[in-house]
């Protein structure tokens, strides 16, 4: 007889005392990546990085048909001033970026990549893992993870890796690819020593607009029952401020409102990480509202909502 | 048995709990110890049982008193005491898009159990339930039953020494009810754990429980073993007599025999501590009747919880 069919057995055996929140994560996360997941992240992992990849390959060509080699056509292609005053918020991708992230010279391309990507970074979380909370609530799940020994901070940190793991699938994922590459293909060996920081920087910048997507996707699906209607909303909000942004900028000529926008609320708080500088009306206390103060608050709404929802089990 | 340490006499100690709700008090200074074994938690709704469950869980705080389930402090190590107790809910509740064994397996590892252990002891427990077969299927797919097993599965896994079982038979047809019963009692008979059985089906309590412990308005109202509770409405007796009902009454109160009602035509009698059938037929000799019948009534837990909760027969509960 199998050992499994010999009836209700004592366990004798150790238990551990780790915390559980990565297992809880990924039990989170697994069942989420369904096929039409991975083919809208695709989509908007590739997006970016295909426009980007296409603009290296015209480089290249450029260089090779020039004959002097990739680094010598990136420094010919940056031209004056080529920075964050000539290449900031708002620019479409520029070759001679490129240019500079291929000699090892900037990071910015990587920045721009992720200010790109700031309405992706939601969708996909946004989509997703909507349910992540709501579906808990309704299908009485809470009541799994609270009768065992699960705090309520690991709980929610579950939560928020799980959000961020699908916000990484289309920020960290493909910039640190494209750094590979970069690095890979790259003739330039000093180009690893010029860029180490690179990969921290993208880590860190995707951790911040992670956190910033998490926030948004569970204040919605703590607050609200059917996970389509959070994922309706959460990709609605930063499409929202950005339109509402524009309007009063374009009235008021006011650019300090351009803070209400996502892209330029995250865009402002990441770009020292890739060696910007801020321009001057952007350079200001009020950027830490909607990038840092604004999730912050959304985090402890969530908390209480999940203390709310523990109390009715 | 084997490989089971030995429980503490009481599985849960509380003392003076208060818990209110705004205005509401939902437990009033609740005293009261649960013994090992199978306890039966019985009460109307808004008794305080769900609120004395979760404050055992260590999900609520209370507002003033102590508890102590398997000797650990809910209110200082709630975790350690979800770590002991297996908790079965009452509502559904399932892991989306899991299947049966997976949802059992996150279970042990959300207790702490290795996952191998967890995967192993995952399949025992669904074998265990009667769900061997429907371990791989979605738990979306269960039938209201099979989910009611797999909640006991998901309490089971990690071999608590308590379980706390809120409506457990809830939506069962009668088939499944007493095989669920029969593993319930299984545990407690077989592998010595101790349960506490929160139900409104006094049916169930009554054929797995050996205590029971009645809630009103968040005070004990009643607390005893079910063999002694049962001994104490033994001296009730039903009396048929041919002959002057009235000069039988008479003869009763001189032997200190209460009349407690009238079943048709037979009366119902509470005889005093000691006293039985001889008081009876002295009391018929008396009165010049003649007795028709003379039996002990069977009392059901059910007529020792309507009177605890000072509920006529027949009412609501």
């Amino acid at each position: 007889m199998p050992v499994f069919e010999q009836g209700y057995r004592p366990y004798h055996g150790e238990f551990s005392r780790r915390s559980s929140i990565l297992a809880m994560a990924w039990q989170n996360f697994r069942p989420r990546l369904r096929w039409w997941v991975w083919l809208l992240a695709a989509v908007l992992l590739f997006y970016p990085h295909l426009v980007w990849a296409v603009s290296i390959f015209i480089t290249n060509m450029v260089a090779g048909g020039a004959g002097g080699g990739v680094s010598a056509t990136a420094a010919s292609m940056l031209g004056d001033g080529a920075g964050w005053t000539a290449y900031g918020f708002g620019v479409d991708p520029n070759p001679a970026l490129v240019g500079k992230a291929l000699s090892g010279q900037s990071l910015w391309l990587f920045w721009q990549i992720l200010e790109h990507a700031a309405v992706a970074n939601i969708v996909l979380p946004a989509v997703a893992a909507g349910g992540v909370l709501a579906s808990d609530r309704v299908s009485g799940a809470t009541q799994i993870y609270f009768a065992r020994p699960v705090t309520r901070l690991e709980y929610l940190l579950s939560k928020i890796l799980c959000t961020s793991a699908f916000s990484f699938m289309v920020t960290a994922v493909p910039l640190l690819l494209l750094w590979a590459e970069c690095a890979a293909f790259n003739p330039d060996a000093t180009f690893i020593l010029n860029t180490w920081m690179a990969p921290f920087a993208i880590v860190g910048a995707s951790a911040l607009y992670a956190l910033w997507a998490s926030s948004i996707v569970l204040a919605l699906s703590a607050s609200l029952r059917r996970p389509v209607i959070v994922s309706v909303c959460a990709v609605f909000v930063p499409l929202l401020s950005m339109g509402i942004s524009g309007a009063i900028v374009e009235t008021t000529q006011n650019k300090m409102w351009r803070l209400i926008d996502p892209t330029y609320a995250m865009g402002g708080l990441t770009a020292p990480m890739f060696g910007g500088e801020l321009p001057e009306w952007l350079a200001t206390p009020w950027l830490l509202v909607p990038s840092v103060v604004l999730p912050a608050a959304l985090f402890a709404f969530v908390w209480w909502r999940i203390r709310a929802v523990e109390v009715v089990t | 048995m084997d490989g089971y340490p030995p429980p503490p006499v009481e599985t849960v100690s509380i003392s003076g709990l208060v818990k209110t709700y705004g205005r509401t008090r939902a437990l009033r200074g609740l005293t009261v110890d649960i013994p090992q074994g199978a306890v039966g938690l019985l009460g109307p709704n808004g008794a305080g049982k769900s609120t004395l469950l979760k404050i055992l869980l260590g999900l609520l705080t209370a507002d003033s008193g102590r508890a102590h389930v398997l000797g650990t402090d809910v209110f200082d190590d709630p975790l350690e005491v979800r770590r002991k107790v297996g908790y079965m809910p009452e509502v559904d509740a399932f892991l989306p898009g899991l299947t049966g064994a997976d949802a059992v397996v996150f279970c042990g590892i959300l207790c702490g159990l290795p996952r191998r252990e967890a995967q192993r002891r995952a399949h025992e427990i669904l074998y265990y339930v009667g769900l061997g077969e429907a371990r791989y299927r979605r738990t979306e797919q269960y039938s209201m039953g099979m989910r009611q097993r797999l909640r006991l599965a998901q309490a089971l896994v990690h071999d608590p020494e308590l379980i706390f079982l809120d409506e457990p038979t809830n939506g069962l047809d009668p088939d499944g009810r007493e095989e669920v019963l029969d593993l319930i009692g299984d545990l407690v008979k077989t592998h010595k754990k101790s349960i506490v059985l929160c139900s409104h089906l006094l049916h169930d309590v009554e054929a797995v429980c050996e205590h029971v412990v009645v809630l009103r308005e968040g005070e004990v109202a009643l607390s005893g073993s079910v063999a002694e509770i049962r001994r104490l409405e033994q001296d009730t007796w039903r009396v048929r007599i041919a002959g002057d009902e009235a000069a039988f009454r008479r003869a009763l109160q001189i032997g200190r025999i209460k009349v407690a009602g009238r079943d048709d035509e037979a009366l119902r009698v509470v005889v005093p501590a000691g006293a039985g059938a001889p008081e009876l037929f002295v009391a018929a000799r008396d009165s010049g009747c003649v007795l028709r019948e003379v039996s002990t009534l069977r009392q059901s837990l059910e007529s020792v919880f309507l009177r605890a909760l000072d509920i006529p027969a027949g009412g609501d509960t």
